[in-house]
């Protein structure tokens, strides 16, 4: 395991207090310094009146159906997570090469399938998947652009070593948290911000603003009507819609508010209709367009995917965009990156077993006390198998499974997460934690802002870092080059 | 704007006028209900003040549904049942609480159009109150708690007054609290048209009543500066219908929804056709005799009136094209997008119990017009059931 903030090979790094000077890091030689300055009471209090502000603003996320409060806090904890402007500059370039490689991949399985008809990834894999929609094949997007917004979650292995855990390419969330826990860092503790140079976060909204516009259909050249379309206020990532169309100075839209007529898009307004070009959508396939997809789904638009098949309006991300994101594919990233650009991976994926190969089953059935067993179509942190903690029961429960359905399943080593001090019950004590940049992928640009969502998992010892399993989040630093 | 932003602007002036409105309701009728009684059916030695109060603000049927099969109700003091109903009840959807939770939604499906400030008024207002226990509520503690709700109302309306674009929004947002308030300040009086047929007052426990009113309203001191001390029944009802510098009269109401609806047509270089309905309403109260109302005809005055008001709300929804019915909350929860919270709803699935009360509040916010003819239908029908109730008490065996 190493630690962000203690150096991995000192011998004591394991034992010393986090406080212990010899052993810190140096990108997190002045948060130490202000940690022992402010002391854990002071700490807690300055916790207290975070949650404060984040209920005062709104920040919450809604959970369904446990009887509990319906709108929950992310858990924030007050210490950042600190990244230097080298570590940043490789994870940057990594980051933006995988997501051209995501976008190349998609153009190609809903173009001409060049990736495997040269025998790179298997055909069923792709076309046989759930998120694979076979009817949009030879359907351009506007701009050319398949998956505007990747989210990478990314683990360090090592103190030079970043590793991939999975791709997002369909409108992942949580970038509002990256914006706003930056703001509440600054109000709390402005002298940090006066002492460290820390790389701002805050031009993000115009950068994905300006990414949306860029992809708008040719009609629309000059002033696009964009919108942001959101499946309504009682959903958990209600906070992130209504924030980004906010800052972006868009509407934020909901299915009843737009229809389709005459091959465009248009939203009702108090002076009748507006035509709308271009919908970052936070709604998923399945429920945009009960014509096309689920009929039953009251939250999209009839009509919608006729329109964008005509090109006449920009979908962000596109449909089908999912089958780049699928646990499965995943392992095939790096080989879409030699294939696609004719570069070696910058940041390598964590080693993963496909369990669909029998070689690779019979070595995961044989080491599973030691392994993270996922599901290929799962996410959120369900229906997986987390070897370490596990019981010898659970464990013979998901040996059956592996061995019944092994083509549902990938497994990885648990040396995955990397650790940073965290304000906890006990204490300042290391929890585990990864990182999620969001790459910008307009028509001609691909941009990065140097942050990213940092979540924690603050049960001691979980490497689950999932909102809804007890995981938090943090600030993201990376800092200005030059500073130490 | 988009429609359905015009739409929740409007409805959370509604919710916010209405809250404070219940409150002022409460405090009439605790003054009222202090007075010391007499004639036959004041056999407690205070008035029967409560069932008015209840029957105006429509809240007479779900109250007696409650009041002795719940053990919430059951053994309380009748006071202190009805003010628990009109503050805390979930299930009264013109509660103090109810207003505050569609405010409160309201607010938060139009983030994007409110100020910081406004929206941070409605949510501390919501925090707050959701976070009352009703065992805190009681004698003492009553009239602070009455005096935050009204304030938490003003800073909302101070918010917006002092931070909103004046835009179309900002007319719409105006539009609702001047609907909403000609509808509460019209029930306010009716109150006392329903305390009226208990034909025992003396001179000076009417014109006590009266004052109560203008208490209730706020308007004490304004009478007291434009009218001086002469409390004549006459003059107060003058001043809370065609008073038209007061700013809690009906008429004052209806010529600030005139007045929103022509600055909509100046923005909009067009003129809509709910100004018609506007222009009904500011006729039928200029056109009030005073005298001949109090006479007997005040209840069917204020009925029409409301009425009136109803007709220019469902107007302004169809002239701004509000539109059709929205998903309801149970399909809003239909489609995650994150694969997480999909995951997390197969672990869990949804209880339907857990979303009925927001869905309710999701119906009644955007079937506006719909919601209004209903609501309007439920307090009418209230406002009889009040009154015999009066009567049944007054007359013991």
């Amino acid at each position: 395991m190493f630690n962000e903030m203690l150096h991995s090979g000192a011998k004591r790094a394991e034992t010393a207090a986090p406080g212990d000077p010899a052993a810190v890091r140096a990108p997190y030689s002045r948060v130490d310094a202000w940690l022992r300055d402010e002391g854990v009471e002071r700490l807690r209090r300055k916790s207290e009146d975070a949650e404060k502000l984040f209920r005062r603003t709104g920040i919450t996320f809604a959970v369904y159906g446990d009887g509990g409060d319906p709108e929950r806090l992310i858990p924030f904890d007050l210490i950042p997570r600190v990244l230097t402007a080298p570590e940043w500059s490789r994870l940057e370039a990594g980051v933006l090469q995988r997501a051209r490689a995501l976008n190349a991949f998609l153009a190609d399985v809903y173009g001409e399938a060049e990736i495997i008809a040269a025998g790179k990834i298997p055909a069923a894999l792709v076309f046989e998947n759930e998120a694979y929609e076979p009817r949009l094949r030879g359907v351009t997007p506007p701009g050319g652009v398949f998956s505007h917004i990747v989210g990478v979650d990314v683990v360090r292995t090592g103190e030079d070593e970043f590793m991939v855990l999975e791709d997002n390419c369909r409108t992942p969330s949580g970038v509002s948290y990256m914006l706003e826990n930056r703001e509440i860092m600054m109000r709390l503790f402005p002298d940090l911000f006066e002492q460290e140079r820390i790389e701002p976060v805050d031009g993000y909204p115009l950068q994905l603003l300006n990414t949306l516009a860029s992809v708008a259909p040719p009609h629309a050249e000059g002033s696009p009507n964009i919108v942001v379309l959101t499946p309504g206020s009682l959903n958990s990532a209600f906070y992130e819609h209504s924030f980004l169309a906010d800052q972006m100075g868009l509407e934020l839209v909901q299915g009843a508010d737009l229809y389709c007529e005459d091959g465009y898009c248009w939203m009702r307004t108090t002076r009748g209709p507006q035509r709308v070009d271009v919908i970052y959508r936070r709604i998923d396939d399945d429920f945009i367009d009960p014509q096309f997809f689920r009929p039953e789904s009251v939250l999209g638009v009839p009509g919608l995917m006729d329109v964008y098949q005509a090109g006449n309006v920009a979908l962000v991300s596109a449909p089908g965009a999912g089958v780049a994101d699928d646990k499965a594919v995943y392992t095939y990233v790096p080989d879409m990156i030699r294939f696609y650009l004719g570069e070696e991976p910058l940041i390598g994926n964590v080693p993963t077993w496909r369990c669909s190969e029998p070689e690779a089953l019979a070595h995961v059935l044989a080491h599973l006390p030691e392994l993270v067993v996922k599901e290929v179509h799962g996410s959120g942190g369900y229906g997986m198998l987390i070897g370490p903690t596990s019981t010898k029961a659970e464990q013979e429960a998901f040996a059956a499974r592996l061995r019944s359905a092994p083509e549902g399943y990938i497994a990885q080593p648990t040396l995955a997460l990397s650790s940073c001090p965290s304000l906890v019950e006990e204490g300042v004590a290391p929890r585990h934690v990864d990182l999620r940049p969001f790459a910008l992928m307009g028509k001609d640009v691909a941009q990065l802002t140097p942050g990213g969502l940092t979540r924690v998992a603050l049960k001691r010892g979980s490497l689950v870092v999932n909102s809804s399993q007890g995981g938090g989040v943090k600030d993201t630093w990376v800092l200005a080059p030059g500073a130490s | 704007m988009l429609s359905r932003t015009a739409d929740s602007l409007f409805w959370l002036a509604r919710y916010m006028e209405r809250a404070e409105n219940m409150a002022r309701f409460v405090d009439m009728g605790r003054r009222m209900s202090a007075m010391p009684g007499s004639g036959p059916h004041c056999l407690t030695g205070h008035r029967q003040e409560w069932p008015a109060v209840l029957a105006a603000t429509g809240c007479t049927v779900g109250y007696n549904e409650l009041r002795w099969s719940d053990e919430r109700y059951a053994p309380l003091h009748e006071t202190m049942a009805t003010i628990r109903y009109l503050l805390l009840e979930p299930s009264n959807a013109s509660s103090v609480q109810s207003c505050f939770d569609g405010a409160r939604f309201n607010a938060r499906s139009v983030r994007g159009a409110l100020t910081r400030e406004m929206w941070e008024a409605v949510n501390d207002a919501w925090i707050q109150f959701r976070a009352l226990k009703p065992e805190e509520v009681n004698n003492g503690s009553l009239s602070p708690l009455l005096d935050w709700i009204k304030t938490s109302v003003s800073q909302f309306r101070g918010a917006a007054d002092g931070s909103a674009l004046r835009n179309d929004g900002y007319e719409f947002l105006r539009l609702g609290f001047a609907v909403e308030r000609l509808d509460c300040i019209a029930r306010l009086l009716d109150v006392k048209t329903a305390e009226a047929l208990i034909q025992d007052d003396d001179g000076v426990s009417r014109r006590y009543r009266w004052v109560a009113l203008l208490r209730a309203a706020g308007q004490l001191l304004a009478y007291h500066a434009h009218y001086r001390a002469d409390y004549s029944s006459a003059r107060i009802a003058d001043f809370l219908i065609k008073g038209s510098h007061s700013p809690r009269s009906l008429l004052h109401a209806a010529l600030r929804a005139e007045e929103h609806l022509n600055a909509l047509g100046a923005l909009y270089g067009e003129r809509a056709g709910c100004m018609d309905e506007a222009r009904a309403l500011t006729a039928h109260l200029r056109g009030a005799d005073i005298e001949a109302l109090l006479d007997d005809g005040l209840h069917a005055f204020l009925s029409e009136a409301i009425r009136l008001n109803t007709d220019l709300a469902a107007a302004i929804a169809e002239s701004y094209h509000f539109g059709p019915a929205r998903p309801t909350a149970q399909a809003e929860t239909q489609a995650e997008e994150t694969e997480e919270a999909k995951a997390a709803a197969r672990a869990a699935p949804p209880e339907p119990n857990g979303h009925d009360q927001r869905r309710q509040d999701h119906q009644a916010t955007n079937g506006a017009a719909q919601r209004q003819s209903q609501s309007l239908d439920a307090r009418l029908d209230g406002i009889g059931a009040g009154l015999s109730g009066v009567l049944s008490t007054s007359s013991p065996a």
